[in-house]
C-alpha cells in the first residue's frame, strides 16, 4: 500500500511539472476524489478473490476514487480527453480509464457530425454523468454500469450523426452513431464467473481483474483458464460493432437504444488460456425530468455471451430505475433500485454460471460548495450464486453497506 | 428678458462709477459696495442661466411610446424595438461599457442581448464545464473557447444587425445578439409598449424578435404609414410568431 502512495506522489509531481509547462489556456483539468468511511458486512471482495459482489470487505477509511481528467483544444475542432485514475485496491494502482481524440468542426449546416478515436466508452447510459464517468448521484454505479465499468471500453472509432431539434424549430433531436472497435474480446467473462455486481471500481487499461478460484473454471477437465480476465484483450483479430440511436424532447427527456456485438470468435483462445467470448447486448435507457426537481433514470439490458463450442453460454439481463429529488439547493436525495439475472444454457453444466439478484442503493448528499460535498449511501445487495457451493458457500450472499463519503472536486 | 438684463447692467455700472469716486476720494461706502457686488453676481447667474437654457433647448429629448402587437391583435413582450430619426443616431454612454452574455446551466443568459454598433460583448463562463461559442451570422463570424474558471477577451461588434450565437459542444444552446446602429431602441414591456427616448423627428421604426415570421428579418415601417393612437404608435405583425421552444431552456428565457 505504501508503494502505491509513494507512487501516486511521483506521479502527482511529475504531472504538476508536466502542467506547467502547457499553455494553460488550452487545456482543462478536473480532478475528483472521494474519501469514504466504509462499514460493511461483506465476506471477501471479488477484487480479493472471493465470491461477494461488491468492492469493499472491510470496515474503516478508503479513497474510493480518485482520479484526474484533462481536456485539451488542438484547434480546428479537435480535442482530447484523458482519465487518470489512482486505485488504492486491485491489480494496477494507476492508469488510464479513457483517452481519446475529438473531431467536431464548426459546421454551419444543421445536421452535425463527429468522430471519437481512441479508448473511451460508449454513451449507453445517463447514470455515469461526472468527472471521470463517475456517478453524480450515487457512489456505488448500478449493476449494468459497473460491469461496463469493469469489462467494456470501446477501443476504435465511433462516428456520430446528429440534429439538434432547436435549429429547425423542433422540440424533438436526434443521434445516430455507430463504432468499431478491437479488444474487447474476454467481454462476457466475468459476468458469467461472477455474475453482475454493484461497485465503483473502472478497470484500467492494461490491468489484470481477478475472480474467485472456481475449481472448474481451473480444472483441466473442465474450462481450465486462469481466474482472472484482461478485459482489452484482443485475441481473434476480428472488429466489433455497435450501433446506437439518441431520440430527446427538448432537454426533458431523452431516450438511448443501442446494440453492441463484439464478433468475438468463441473457439479462439490465447495461450495462457484467455479465451474470445462472443456477447451482444440491445441496452436502452431513459432519462427524465418529472418536475424542476425530480428526475428519473432507467435503463435495461438484455444480451447473451457465448465461449468455445458452447462451453459457456450464459443469456443476461438487468434493469434499474432510479429516482433524484432536489431537496433543496444544497441536498439531493437518490434512491435507486435494480434486478440482475444470468441464465446459462450450454453443454458444461458442471461450471454453473447461473446467479441472480437484487440490489437497493439510497444516497443523500450535501454540497459544502462548489468543490466540496459530503454524502451518506446505503447498499443492500442480495445475490444468489450457484458455483459458489463449489468453494463450499451458500449460493445465497447479502451485503448491507454503509458509506460516509467526503468528495473533493476541482 | 435682454432688456431688463440690460437696465440692471446699467445700473450696477452707474453705481461702479459712483463708487470708484468714492474709493477715490477715500470714502468707502460699504453698503455701496455691497449692493455693486450684489449686482454683478445677478448679472453672472442671469447670463450663465441663460447659456444652460439655450444649450438645454438645443438637446432636448422626446420620448414616444411603440406598441407592438401580434396579428391578432394581442399586445407582445420582449420585442426589440430601434427606431430612425432625422438626426444621426446617437451612441448611447452605455456604448462605451462592456455588455454580458453568460452562460449559465448550458444556455446563454440572457437569450437576447442588445447592444450598440461598436459595443464589446463578454462572454463568461458560470458553469462548471467548458463552452464554445461561435457565430455564423454575417453581422460578426467568431468563434471563442470558453474554459470553466477562465475569462475570455470581449468581443466587439462593429456592425448593426442580428448575430446568432451557438455552442459546438452543447448544440441545444442558442442565444442572440441584436447590434442596434445607437441608443435609440428599446424592449417592449408586458403590455407590448416600448418606451424610447429619441433626438429629433421620428422617421422609422424596426421591430425584431427571434420568432418572427415577416417576410423580412426586420419588421420595418415609415412613420407616415404607421397609425397613431393618442400618443402611442402601433405597428402590428401580419403573421403569427413561431411557438417558443423555451422549454430548451431551464432557466425563464421570457424575461430580460
Amino acid at each position: 500500500m505504501f508503494i502505491r502512495y509513494l507512487r501516486l506522489c511521483l506521479v502527482l509531481s511529475s504531472l504538476s511539472i508536466f502542467t506547467a509547462q502547457l499553455d494553460a489556456q488550452n487545456h482543462e483539468f478536473s480532478g475528483i476524489s472521494r474519501f469514504s468511511l466504509i462499514n460493511t458486512n461483506a465476506d471477501k471482495s471479488f477484487l480479493n478473490e472471493g465470491t461477494d459482489i461488491v468492492r469493499h470487505d472491510r470496515n474503516g477509511f478508503s479513497l474510493t476514487q480518485a482520479a484526474l481528467a484533462i481536456e485539451s483544444d488542438w484547434g480546428n475542432g479537435i480535442s482530447s480527453e484523458i482519465t487518470t485514475f489512482f486505485h488504492d485496491d486491485g491489480d494496477l494502482s494507476l492508469g488510464l480509464s479513457e483517452v481519446f481524440i475529438k473531431y467536431k468542426p464548426l459546421q454551419r449546416a444543421k445536421k452535425k457530425w463527429q468522430l471519437r478515436l481512441g479508448s473511451f466508452y460508449p454513451e449507453l447510459s445517463f447514470e455515469n454523468n461526472h468527472t471521470a464517468w463517475l456517478s453524480s448521484d450515487t457512489y456505488q454505479f448500478s449493476a449494468i454500469n459497473a460491469w461496463v465499468a469493469e469489462e467494456m471500453r470501446i477501443n476504435g472509432v465511433e462516428l456520430s450523426y446528429s440534429q439538434n431539434g432547436r435549429s429547425i424549430r423542433s422540440p424533438y433531436s436526434w443521434d445516430i452513431r455507430g463504432g468499431l472497435f478491437k479488444g474487447n474480446d474476454t467481454f462476457g467473462s466475468y459476468l458469467t464467473w461472477r455474475g453482475f455486481a454493484v461497485h465503483d471500481r473502472q478497470t484500467l487499461f492494461n490491468e489484470t481483474v481477478r475472480f474467485a478460484p472456481y475449481p472448474e473454471v481451473l480444472n483441466r477437465q473442465t474450462i481450465w483458464s486462469p481466474n482472472d480476465v484482461q478485459p482489452f484483450r484482443e485475441i481473434d483479430g476480428r472488429w466489433g460493432v455497435y450501433i446506437g440511436a439518441h431520440l430527446a424532447y427538448l432537454r426533458r427527456a431523452e431516450l438511448r437504444y443501442y446494440f453492441y456485438d463484439n464478433r468475438a470468435d468463441p473457439d479462439k483462445l490465447t495461450p495462457e488460456r484467455y479465451y474470445a467470448w462472443h456477447t451482444i447486448f440491445h441496452s436502452l435507457s431513459l432519462n427524465y425530468q418529472l418536475t424542476e426537481s425530480t428526475n428519473l433514470k432507467m435503463q435495461l439490458m438484455d444480451g447473451s455471451t457465448l465461449m468455445g463450442y458452447r462451453v459457456v453460454y450464459a443469456d443476461f439481463s438487468a434493469a434499474h430505475i432510479q429516482v433524484k429529488t432536489q431537496i433543496s439547493n444544497r441536498i439531493k436525495l437518490t434512491a435507486r433500485a435494480e434486478t440482475f439475472d444470468v441464465f446459462e444454457n450450454d453443454n458444461m453444466p458442471l461450471d454453473n454460471n447461473h446467479s441472480n439478484g437484487v440490489s437497493m442503493t439510497v444516497n443523500s448528499q450535501y454540497e459544502i460548495d462548489e468543490h466540496k460535498s459530503v454524502g451518506l449511501e446505503y447498499s443492500f445487495v442480495k445475490n444468489y450464486a450457484y458455483n459458489r457451493p463449489s468453494l463450499s458457500l451458500s449460493p445465497k450472499a447479502v451485503v448491507r453497506q454503509w458509506q460516509l463519503t467526503l468528495e473533493l472536486r476541482f | 428678458m435682454s432688456s431688463s438684463l440690460t437696465s440692471v447692467n446699467s445700473a450696477a455700472l452707474q453705481k461702479g462709477k459712483k463708487h470708484l469716486y468714492i474709493a477715490k476720494t477715500k470714502r468707502v461706502d460699504v453698503s455701496e459696495l455691497i449692493s455693486l457686488l450684489c449686482a454683478v453676481l445677478i448679472c453672472l447667474y442671469l447670463f450663465v442661466l441663460s447659456f444652460f437654457s439655450s444649450s438645454a433647448l438645443a438637446n432636448e429629448q422626446m420620448q414616444i411610446k411603440v406598441l407592438v402587437t401580434s396579428s391578432e391583435n394581442l399586445p407582445l413582450a420582449s420585442m426589440i424595438v430601434e427606431v430612425e430619426t432625422t438626426q444621426t443616431n446617437k451612441q448611447s454612454a452605455a456604448r462605451k461599457s462592456v455588455a454580458v452574455m453568460d452562460q449559465i446551466d448550458q444556455q446563454f443568459f440572457p437569450h437576447i442581448l442588445v447592444v450598440e454598433k461598436g459595443q464589446a460583448v463578454s462572454f463568461p463562463n458560470s458553469d462548471d464545464i467548458k463552452h464554445h461559442v461561435y457565430s455564423f451570422s454575417p453581422t460578426k463570424t467568431f468563434e471563442q473557447q470558453l474554459y470553466k474558471g477562465k475569462s475570455a477577451d470581449p468581443i466587439l461588434f462593429e456592425q448593426p444587425g442580428i448575430v446568432e450565437l451557438g455552442c459546438n459542444i452543447h448544440d441545444w444552446m442558442q442565444g442572440f445578439i441584436y447590434v442596434a446602429k445607437g441608443g435609440q431602441y428599446a424592449i417592449t414591456n408586458e403590455d407590448g409598449v416600448a418606451n424610447i427616448n429619441i433626438d429629433g423627428e421620428l422617421t422609422r421604426i424596426h421591430v425584431w424578435h427571434p420568432l418572427m415570421q415577416e417576410e423580412t428579418k426586420r419588421l420595418s415601417a415609415n412613420i407616415s404609414a404607421l397609425s397613431k393612437v393618442g400618443d402611442t404608435y402601433k405597428i402590428v405583425l401580419s403573421k403569427p410568431m413561431i411557438k417558443s421552444l423555451s422549454d430548451y431552456e431551464r432557466l425563464n428565457i421570457d424575461v430580460y
